[in-house]
């Protein structure tokens, strides 16, 4: 172990990961004042010098963009996302063969390491949980009750949602809660009728555009953020900075305030305990360049290197106080991966509308919000929770009388023009935590740096199954009362992960005997390390659930910047 | 073509932009030459079976053909380039296989082939699906499947190649916004090259 001269000997604060949490992290202990250390295991990504293919047509892409074998081989499991591994985006998706995982039971791991990680190729969906979800579990007898109720990160989600700038509409619903919204992206005309069937034929829900994390009016803090163009090239990096990600938003603004030193290619494996102190003292980096081994110490350690990679390290952090890894007195560490699991709903034809056509390519589709299990004639027999549904209306690009030409003139007239309109409900549902979905380390099977691997041993279980049921007979009813044509459905047999939702490796809890985290994301017995990326989660919820992340983090590192002011003053 | 680039490029330096369409329909087109050939996967005959079959599939007319913007060129690097070893092993199996059904039927020197005759072979021995089901031997099974799989990557490649997207279909970087209108009002009929 060597010091780097190039650094503090001491920070106030370190955080690792540098995605959706970790820029959160970054940004509010600074603007609090404290010297804040961002450690990030992949390389630098800036803000629009580093979307190399944010402008390129299909036509300036090798192959159009489809992923090259060299690709597909070298990136196998990332693979399994059906865009991760397409020349426009690939860049930003690890190397399986470099940075591999096991698998027990099949899980989809899909990684982003560098700079920003994730937060640049999301699915930008921003939704809060509701006491419907905060008070499930405990209701329900669950796992174990979450610590929070809506009524404690409520000013903490306004907080985030004002900064990060979130379009959509306002609801009203008290399990679906109304949110600081931008304007909302439009429906199209085949998305606006069915919305008018389903509030006319179903008092139980209604169809609104996505809320996602795009600025639709103004401008929003950042470096150089201003509205949506529409071009719906949003994994590849915006260069108008108008969805937000760690790069454009939180990360410049953690910089300006000129308490932040940046450092990527730094692996953090091991947060250093002292057991005289009884608290942590820093974090153990491997250069991935150098592959040399440094120490960095602070006061406070945060975690956000994502619900797996924060339970590994957490794992790998073990001392005589911590023989089974640092903060697992409940044997929890680990246990209870959640996901969304998707890849389900219905299809169908809209027939009525060959004259119609959009302008624009929204970077979102509809939402529908949770309507089962909601209470009164909504609860159901078969299974706990809820699902939304994604989806949307789409017109395919090419005539449908290309399938029954088979060449000349003619052929080629009509692949020029617009064809079908096609409507899609996809379901999004609830997983609820099992203390059987778990990971563990391998140490048979290191990685380049000699560190142990993950191995995932994680699945969905009957309450999903019997879910997906469910979810693929109410599309059908609603694309039957909207009069669509052909309606199919489809459910895809998929792993846990692929909804790249992972979380709940390290729960929250009242109890320290069965939970990793309390209230306010801290290690039960190590209170200065604080855990905010997707493992805190004590509950799924079905919502897409990075807004949740931020919220938790933005919370947990003021009351961290708090306690610090205190004990420093 | 610097014009363009510079329009596309614009956001990448300022970070910032208003759009409006008119300003994207005064690009110029970019051709290039249609070079000498040389497949790279396929083999020379095969290349040549390959620009036969899409110059009927997408023919010359007031508008380019696949072969005016270059799509055998397409399909042969995406052949080397995007399929899997065990892919490109069935493929080559398979072009065998038309290369043969060619010589027996039509005429043993391949660069004789007319167009009628490319005709003929798509006519009456690819299947397409909206024809339904019809009992065909592994080897015509094979030769109708091919046929199909270059007719779809023909409409692919063509669809997607420079010429056809900016200046063909409706061609739109930068939208600026979302809504809906009047198929012809919003491109003439056409198909956005963007999705």
């Amino acid at each position: 172990m060597t010091k780097n001269l190039d650094y503090l000997e001491s920070y106030d604060a370190i955080v690792v990961g540098t995605g959706i949490s970790g820029g959160w992290a970054a940004k509010e202990l600074c603007e609090n004042g404290l010297k804040t250390l961002v450690l990030e295991r992949g390389r630098m990504v800036k803000h629009i010098e580093g979307y190399p293919t944010a402008n390129l047509d299909p036509w300036d892409l090798p192959n159009g963009g489809a992923p090259k074998r060299e690709t597909r081989i070298r990136k196998f499991k990332q693979d399994r996302d059906s865009s991760a591994t397409d020349e426009d985006v690939q860049h930003f998706f690890v190397d399986d063969i470099k940075h591999p995982y096991n698998e027990d039971r099949r899980f989809d791991w899909i990684r982003g390491y560098h700079v920003g990680g994730r937060s640049i190729m999301w699915g930008r969906h921003s939704y809060r949980l509701s006491d419907l979800d905060f008070e499930a579990n405990k209701k329900e007898g669950i796992a174990i009750d979450w610590p929070v109720r809506y009524k404690d990160i409520a000013p903490w989600y306004d907080h985030v949602e004002e900064f990060i700038g979130v379009s959509g509409e306002n609801l009203g619903l008290s399990h679906f809660p109304d949110q600081k919204l931008l304007k909302p992206m439009p429906l199209n005309c085949i998305e606006e009728d069915l919305k008018g069937v389903i509030k006319e034929k179903f008092n139980d829900r209604v169809l609104t555009v996505g809320r996602v994390a795009h600025i639709t009016e103004g401008t929003k803090p950042g470096m150089g953020r201003s509205t949506c163009q529409f071009r719906n090239r949003c994994k590849r990096g915006c260069p108008f900075g108008a969805y937000f990600s760690s790069n454009s938003s939180t990360l410049p603004t953690a910089e300006a305030t000129g308490n932040m030193t940046l450092r990527p290619n730094s692996i953090v494996y091991e947060v250093v305990y002292d057991e005289q102190l009884g608290k942590a003292t820093g974090v153990k980096v491997i250069d991935s360049e150098t592959n040399e081994k440094f120490e960095f110490n602070a006061k406070i350690i945060f975690l956000c290197a994502s619900a797996i990679a924060s339970a590994s390290i957490l794992l790998q952090s073990k001392s005589k106080r911590f023989p089974n890894g640092l903060g697992n007195d409940s044997g929890e560490l680990g246990h209870n991966i959640m996901d969304h699991h998707f890849k389900v709903g219905a299809k169908g034809i809209a027939k009525g509308y060959e004259d119609k056509y959009y302008k624009g390519r929204r970077p979102t589709g509809t939402y529908m919000p949770r309507f089962r299990n909601i209470g009164g004639d909504t609860n159901q027999k078969s299974f706990l929770r809820g699902y939304g549904f994604q989806g949307g209306a789409s017109r395919s690009g090419t005539s449908e009388l290309v399938a029954e030409l088979k060449y000349g003139a003619q052929l080629k007239e009509e692949i020029l023009k617009p064809g079908e309109w096609q409507m899609d409900f996809h379901g999004f549902g609830e997983t609820l935590p099992n203390h059987d979905n778990r990971m563990y380390l391998n140490y048979e099977k290191k990685d380049k740096w000699g560190l142990p691997t993950v191995t995932f041993d994680a699945g969905f279980g009957e309450n999903e199954l019997a879910m997906r049921e469910d979810i693929k007979q109410q599309a059908v009813k609603m694309l039957e009362a909207g009069g669509f044509k052909d309606i199919k459905t489809y459910d895809e047999k998929i792993g846990m992960g692929l909804g790249i939702h992972e979380m709940g490796t390290a729960r929250m809890g009242h109890d320290p005997k069965t939970s990793v985290l309390n209230k306010y994301n801290q290690i039960h017995a190590c209170t200065n390390v604080y855990v905010t990326d997707g493992s805190f989660m004590t509950s799924a919820g079905n919502q897409n659930p990075s807004l949740t992340y931020m919220a938790f983090t933005a919370r947990a590192a003021n009351y961290a910047a708090e306690e610090f002011k205190k004990t420093n003053a | 073509m610097k014009r363009r680039e510079a329009l596309k490029n614009i956001g990448l330096s300022t970070g910032f932009v208003l759009a409006t369409p008119s300003v994207f329909s005064l690009l110029q087109s970019c051709k290039s030459d249609v070079a000498a050939w040389t497949p790279t996967f396929l083999t020379e005959e095969q290349g040549m079976v390959l620009k036969g079959l899409i110059d009927v599939i997408l023919p010359k007319t007031e508008i380019p053909s696949a072969n005016d913007v270059n799509v055998a060129e397409f399909i042969d690097k995406y052949f080397d380039e995007v399929l899997m070893e065990n892919e490109q092993d069935e493929l080559k199996t398979s072009f065998d296989n038309l290369t043969s059904f060619l010589k027996t039927n039509y005429k043993d020197n391949l660069s004789k082939i007319k167009s009628e005759d490319y005709m003929d072979l798509l006519d009456n021995h690819m299947i397409l699906n909206s024809d339904g089901t019809k009992e065909l031997d592994s080897k015509a099974k094979d030769v109708s499947g091919l046929l199909n799989r270059i007719r779809s990557m023909c409409i692919h490649a063509y669809r997607i190649s420079e010429t056809v997207g900016e200046n063909i279909l409706a061609y739109d970087p930068v939208p600026g916004a979302a809504y809906c209108d009047d198929l012809e009002k919003l491109t003439g009929g056409k198909s956005w090259s963007l999705s």
